[in-house]
């Protein structure tokens, strides 16, 4: 079964399989208003009954839904309006530059050397893009194509927590220790997530980043403190 | 203060209940019991209530030592379980005391038991699940699976009511029913034939997270997402190399293969129960 949610000026095209789980699509497939991550922070927020678990991408919403569910919900979710734009949280996320050996696949893809990629992402406005892969990993976009860089053939065993990695068109902070398929460049000294606390993050998707390049005595002093990022920020 | 002691941890050994709920939208899985229906079980039968957490072996039955008095009940796979060294049923209540060992092998048919016990594991829970996740430290010992000489703790023993009986017992499952994914539609002709044709079975380099599908299938006509997708357990994803993957309970929430199948959570309890040399077909079903 397949329809469409109006949602705003938009039509969001959805499809439900069976009664399992419903994709709802973005037309657009990016969200730069941030509207569709807030029309699934929405969902997920009014913890509906017929809802078990949302999952937001920047071109779908997958909604799994459980045995309470009819078409009428439906509706339901035709009606959601949003209660105001999304605020958008700048972060300044304080990161050290590490001598890894993934610099020289990073150098060689891109095409430009070590000095040159950090002065790069230094001038850039990134943007929040998801959540996924594992908890605690966030998914940053906005890069110039110039780092877009393939993912790795074969993923590493092991990530340090808080590891700044480029992959894809993505920079992305692997904020508990885990495997990872991008490129290690460096690590962040504040943690983003909050786990096993509620909400588990601390930044959302919609949220502006700008690196900090820290040296290493900065970083360790920074690092020993622990400080969450928000508190880094002086956000409370 | 009453506890078990692990003589020996078995194979990926963990406390496991029905998981974590409504998460996955910051890409914290569910985890969970691989077979839930088979803790249920074990836990109707004490009386407990059904979700209540359990140990949950895989492929092997760990030995464990009983420092107090309690009750306890087996279900799911056939661990050749002893207690004191006298072959034991599962679905079947026992009284342990203190000294008592429960032992077992491996598992003859199906591979996941559970263990319930009338008491409580107190250990640390997150996100109101006493459900083991490794990558994220959750659960006893930090996610870790059981290792030689743990202790953990128990509460004392709970009054029991009489059994709920809603006892299920894991049969053994030839044909997946599967549904038609978002980008099944990408599949060729001959990638289908060969999906429903195929007898696969479960690769040894499968985890909690998800199971690799040998053999591979056609690769040849491959496309890829442009971007990261939601995915779910039970989601059937299909690589670049031509491998299947099934994600599983502890799954990743994104993903970025293309999703051409699903099977239902009720399958995948018992999908979850095949052994490496058990042999399935898919078989495709249309959603009501």
């Amino acid at each position: 079964m397949s329809g469409y949610i109006e949602f705003k000026d938009r039509k969001l095209k959805f499809n439900l399989y069976g009664r399992e789980f419903l994709r709802v699509m973005n037309p657009e497939g990016y969200d730069r208003k941030h509207e569709f991550y807030s029309f699934a922070k929405t969902i997920y927020q009014k913890n509906f009954e017929f809802v078990d678990e949302v999952i937001y991408t920047p071109g779908e919403i997958c909604i799994r839904l459980n045995k309470h569910f009819q078409d009428k919900n439906l509706d339901v979710l035709q009606q959601i309006k949003l209660s105001g734009k999304k605020k958008v949280q700048s972060f300044k996320v304080p990161v050290f530059i590490k001598d890894t050996e993934d610099w020289e696949s990073v150098c060689q893809l891109s095409g430009l050397n070590r000095n040159e990629i950090v002065r790069l992402l230094e001038t850039l406005e990134l943007s929040v893009i998801m959540f996924g892969f594992l908890p605690g990993f966030l998914y940053i976009g906005e890069l110039p194509e110039v780092l877009h860089l393939p993912r790795k053939a074969r993923a590493q065993k092991y990530f340090e927590p808080q590891t700044l990695a480029l992959g894809g068109p993505y920079l992305g902070i692997y904020d508990i220790a885990s495997p990872g398929g991008w490129y290690n460049i460096g690590t962040v000294a504040c943690s983003i997530s909050n786990i096993p606390n509620y909400p588990p993050m601390l930044i959302e998707p919609g949220d502006s980043i700008k690196l900090e390049f820290l040296d290493q005595q900065a970083f360790e002093e920074l690092r020993t403190s622990q400080l969450n990022i928000q508190q880094y920020n002086g956000i409370s | 203060m009453a506890y078990l002691e692990i003589l020996n941890p078995g194979l990926f050994t963990s406390i496991q209940d029905a998981g974590r709920k409504h998460l996955a939208f910051y890409a914290i899985p569910r985890s969970g019991a691989m077979d839930i229906m088979s803790l249920q079980s074990a836990n109707s039968i004490l009386g407990k209530e059904i979700s209540s957490a359990c140990i949950e072996f895989n492929f092997q039955a760990a030995d464990i030592r009983f420092h107090g008095s309690y009750i306890i009940a087996l279900s799911g796979a056939d661990m050749q379980f002893k207690l004191n060294g006298i072959e034991i049923k599962l679905y079947k209540a026992y009284n342990v005391l203190p000294g008592d060992v429960l032992s077992g092998s491996f598992a003859r048919k199906n591979t996941r038991s559970y263990m319930a016990i009338n008491a409580e594991f107190i250990i640390p829970q997150s996100y109101d699940s006493n459900s083991s996740y490794a990558p994220a430290g959750f659960g006893f010992n930090g996610g870790k699976a059981f290792q030689k000489n743990d202790c953990i703790m128990l509460s004392d023993p709970e009054e029991l009511v009489s059994g709920h009986n809603r006892v299920f017992f894991p049969e053994s499952i030839t044909e997946i029913p599967i549904y038609k994914g978002p980008e099944f539609e990408w599949l060729s002709k001959d990638n289908i034939l060969r999906l429903f044709d195929t007898a696969f079975s479960i690769s040894m380099d499968s985890n909690r997270m998800g199971a690799r599908l040998a053999p591979l299938i056609d690769y040849s006509h491959h496309r890829s997402l442009e971007q990261s997708v939601p995915v779910l357990p039970g989601f059937v994803q299909w690589t670049p190399s031509g491998e299947l993957i099934v994600i599983l309970q502890d799954g990743q929430t994104t993903g970025g293969y293309p999703r051409i199948a699903y099977m239902k959570p009720e399958i995948i309890y018992r999908f979850n129960q095949l052994q490496a040399r058990d042999k399935f077909r898919f078989k495709l079903e249309n959603p009501i």
